[in-house]
């Protein structure tokens, strides 16, 4: 397992957002934390990038222990809910800001912010400011920024939630699509089954601030664990989406 | 909820912003300097009287009376800016009409205008002689030097709060409401007291507390108008400033513990009352009252509603901010322009514009630097005690400005706890410069950090995280990412904290001793030639000073209008 949560607790002012969270995730998959709101998904996605600190548990990627490293240097990828772009820096310059803190040179830093803008089909738009794009648009810049540095782990916290439901589904396909050719092991944060089952190779299916079944969509659809994934998983629509594809 | 919580070292997790440490130490140690350790003199000098003399300090005619004029005409005032607060938001919010941008700047003079000019010209335009005294003397009516007279100068210096509390509030609400109501049958009153007003009432309430608490502090611009005659206009904040002068500093602290802790109950007790609403209100629909109003004025033309409240906003504002002004001007060139050239490069007048600048330009910088540091702090981290930290941060607003001289004589008087180690150094803070510096920081210690939480704090802390998780150390998110988000409302609060720091007059009167040429500042300048009887001089200072207010309200409406475009 190249990422593994090992017996992972996380309580906020009395309030239990892990309970006891272990799972693991494969090299190279991209894997979904899906679970109701409240149900500790996003704690545990930040607590992966170092933005929380479990109060106990180890977190291993690449099997070091990540627990004590600060989140700056974990070489991870962070693609935030509303994407914190920063507002007063142009395209080009936030997908840049990564790569110069890594102090890489003028050249190399332009190379690769436009090797990106190019991957995510925005090769003209590098001038302009996030205000003037649209939330499509805002997501893939948010995508690139977190790729620059060429992180060994994407994170995505509700990636398609600010996103209107007619561009949604055209951008999972494009998110699935980058991911793989990119080829980065990353963890997306979601809500929406179909999102999870259409996009990720796993899904972790959380609730109550416990992992309640690790799966392919496949296994988790067809043969749910417990009875709160026989519930929240509509295995109806999930044939159907099957058989749509 | 609460099985199996466990232990944890760090409540908040961990701290991914870089520059914690830094933030704190400074806002901190400036806190602690500046204002903590200068106010807990009062407590050092309380304890110093046993209970009985304080009680009967307190307890004595004089003192009681001064507490209830104090008390009744603050409270009077405020009532009075509710009901003119509540048109005026409306109109500026409601209505489009021409002047309008002008009458929405005018709201400010009174942050803008020093309290001593305000002071003079409110005393002579309702003096039996003054343009507007003479018009109630013919019916027998006195308001200077009777209670009215403290009240009108506690309504000018309140208005803008109960007008900037009510207005974002009335911007916000949602048209729907109204609209519903008015479907259903409501009249036009019906429709303002069933539906509207409860609605901004909170907010109307944190204006009143506000021009209440103000009201109750007030020194420079009540005290000319109060004519203090003892046991019937004498106010606390002049009860504290005679005890003073008389060297009597355990009197002067019992009045100013007694008049503090009826600040803070009355700050209390609309907090309660507005935390009680808020439940109430988080009944409704979430985000209805966020909707923001597209049409910015009413559609019906020119009801007569509209125009009377118009009329009423324009005649408020001519009687209380207009004349006022006019009357600075007129006085000042009453005898002239020679005799304005004379009382304006007078050496003394010369000597105290520099010392104003002097006193204006180090509290500016001083809590630019503190607002900067501790907006973010407060901003950007989680810790224990932040909320306390903050309402700490902001104490130097809710106290009397006298009480702020007061402290800092405590601190370094010759009878202050400081006072013997400076003596023996030979250093002189009371009655000095740095007194008058001191003075000026403490009362305009807020003003930058006001303006920039809000803002910061809108902002909120995603894009911080995501620099530092790539890496970025302290002075590049600093410089980069969240400095870019605070210019304007840095811009603005430097105005307001130039505005109060060069009107400053209550605490930087106890502080300096008046020594002409030394320690006199505009304000106080003004105050010395006017009681000398020297009307013209008065007048021909204050414009100076009328004039940098005119200055710094444009520039203020100039960074408004241009921030509102970055939006």
């Amino acid at each position: 397992m190249y990422i593994e949560m090992k017996d992972i607790n996380k309580t906020f002012d009395g309030f239990h957002a892990s309970r006891n969270v272990s799972f693991g995730i494969e090299k190279g998959h991209l894997a979904a934390l899906l679970g109701p709101s409240g149900s500790g998904k996003t704690t545990i996605l930040r607590m992966i990038a170092g933005l929380d600190v479990p109060d106990s548990g180890d977190i291993i990627v690449g099997g070091e222990r990540i627990n004590d490293i600060p989140g700056s240097r974990r070489g991870i990828g962070f693609v935030f809910q509303n994407y914190a772009l920063f507002r007063y820096m142009t395209v080009a310059d936030n997908i840049a800001f990564g790569l110069e803190i890594q102090k890489k040179s003028r050249k190399e830093i332009r190379e690769r912010v436009d090797e990106l803008l190019e991957l995510i089909s925005m090769k003209d738009l590098g001038k302009r400011y996030p205000h003037q794009l649209s939330g499509g648009q805002r997501q893939r810049v948010a995508f690139a920024r977190a790729l620059a540095p060429n992180p060994h782990l994407l994170l995505l916290d509700e990636p398609f939630a600010a996103i209107d439901a007619k561009v949604r589904r055209e951008l999972r396909t494009w998110l699935k699509e980058m991911i793989g050719r990119v080829g980065v092991t990353s963890i997306f944060v979601t809500h929406d089954q179909e999102e999870a089952m259409e996009v990720a190779d796993t899904v972790i299916v959380t609730n109550e601030g416990r992992v309640e079944q690790i799966g392919s969509p496949e296994e988790i659809c067809l043969h749910p664990a417990t009875p709160f994934v026989a519930e929240f998983i509509d295995s109806e629509r999930y044939e159907a989406l099957m058989a749509a594809q | 909820m609460q099985q199996g919580i466990i232990k944890k070292k760090n409540p908040h997790g961990v701290r991914v912003i870089p520059g914690f440490g830094l933030t704190f130490g400074v806002s901190a140690a400036m806190l602690g300097c500046l204002v903590l350790i200068p106010l807990a003199s009062i407590i050092w000098s309380a304890g110093r009287l046993s209970p009985a003399q304080f009680w009967q300090v307190v307890t004595s005619r004089q003192i009681m009376s001064g507490y209830a004029v104090s008390l009744s005409c603050a409270f009077g005032a405020a009532l009075i800016n509710v009901l003119f607060g509540i048109i005026l938001a409306w109109v500026l919010v409601r209505y489009e009409f021409p002047g309008k941008r002008i009458l929405d700047g005018m709201i400010e003079l009174p942050f803008a205008l020093p309290t001593a000019v305000a002071g003079i010209s409110l005393t002579t335009l309702y003096s039996d002689q003054g343009w507007i005294g003479s018009l109630f003397a013919k019916a027998g009516i006195k308001i200077a030097y009777t209670k009215a007279g403290i009240m009108i100068a506690m309504v000018f210096v309140g208005i803008p709060f109960v007008v900037r509390s009510v207005q974002p509030v009335l911007e916000k609400f949602d048209r729907g409401y109204e609209e519903a109501a008015m479907m259903l049958g409501a009249g036009r009153t019906k429709t303002f007291f069933r539906i509207i007003f409860p609605e901004i009432f909170p907010a109307v309430l944190a204006g009143f507390g506000l021009a209440f608490a103000r009201g109750i502090g007030e020194y420079g611009s009540v005290v000319f108008i109060a004519g203090n005659i003892p046991f019937k206009t004498q106010i606390a904040p002049l009860l504290i400033m005679s005890k003073l002068e008389q060297y009597k500093y355990a009197d002067a602290t019992a009045i100013a513990v007694v008049l503090l802790v009826l600040s803070f109950v009355v700050m209390f007790l609309i907090n309660w009352i507005q935390i009680r609403m808020q439940r109430f209100n988080d009944g409704g629909e979430k985000g209805a009252s966020l909707k923001k109003v597209i049409e910015p004025f009413e559609k019906d033309g020119h009801s007569p509603v509209k125009i009377l409240l118009i009329i009423i906003s324009m005649v408020f504002l001519i009687v209380m901010m207009v004349l006022p002004l006019m009357l600075v001007i007129s006085g000042a060139l009453k005898e002239g322009w020679n005799a304005y050239q004379h009382a304006i490069f007078d050496e003394y007048t010369v000597k105290a514009l520099k010392l104003t600048i002097i006193a204006t330009v180090t509290a500016v910088v001083v809590n630019t630097i503190f607002g900067i540091f501790a907006a973010i702090l407060i901003s950007k981290y989680s810790f224990r005690g932040r909320q306390v930290l903050a309402t700490l941060i902001d104490i130097p607003f809710s106290i009397s400005p006298v009480i702020a001289g007061l402290v800092f004589s405590l601190t370094f008087g010759n009878l202050g706890w400081m006072g013997g180690f400076l003596q023996s150094h030979n250093i002189k803070i009371v009655f000095a410069v740095p007194g008058v510096l001191l003075a000026t920081i403490f009362v305009t210690f807020p003003f930058v950090f006001r303006e920039l939480l809000p803002v910061l704090q809108a902002q909120g802390k995603d894009e911080e995280e995501a620099a530092a998780l790539m890496g970025a150390g302290k002075w590049r998110i600093f410089s980069k990412i969240t400095f870019p988000h605070m210019k304007w409302a840095l811009l603005y609060g430097v105005v307001l904290c130039t505005a109060r720091a060069m009107g400053e007059f209550g605490a930087v009167s106890v502080i300096s001793g008046h020594l002409r040429g030394v320690t006199n500042t505009l304000p106080l300048h003004v105050e010395i030639l006017y009681n000398e009887f020297n009307t013209t001089a008065a007048f021909a200072v204050s414009s100076l000073l009328v004039l940098m207010a005119v200055i710094i309200l444009i520039l203020r409406s100039v960074i408004v209008a241009a921030g509102e475009r970055r939006q």
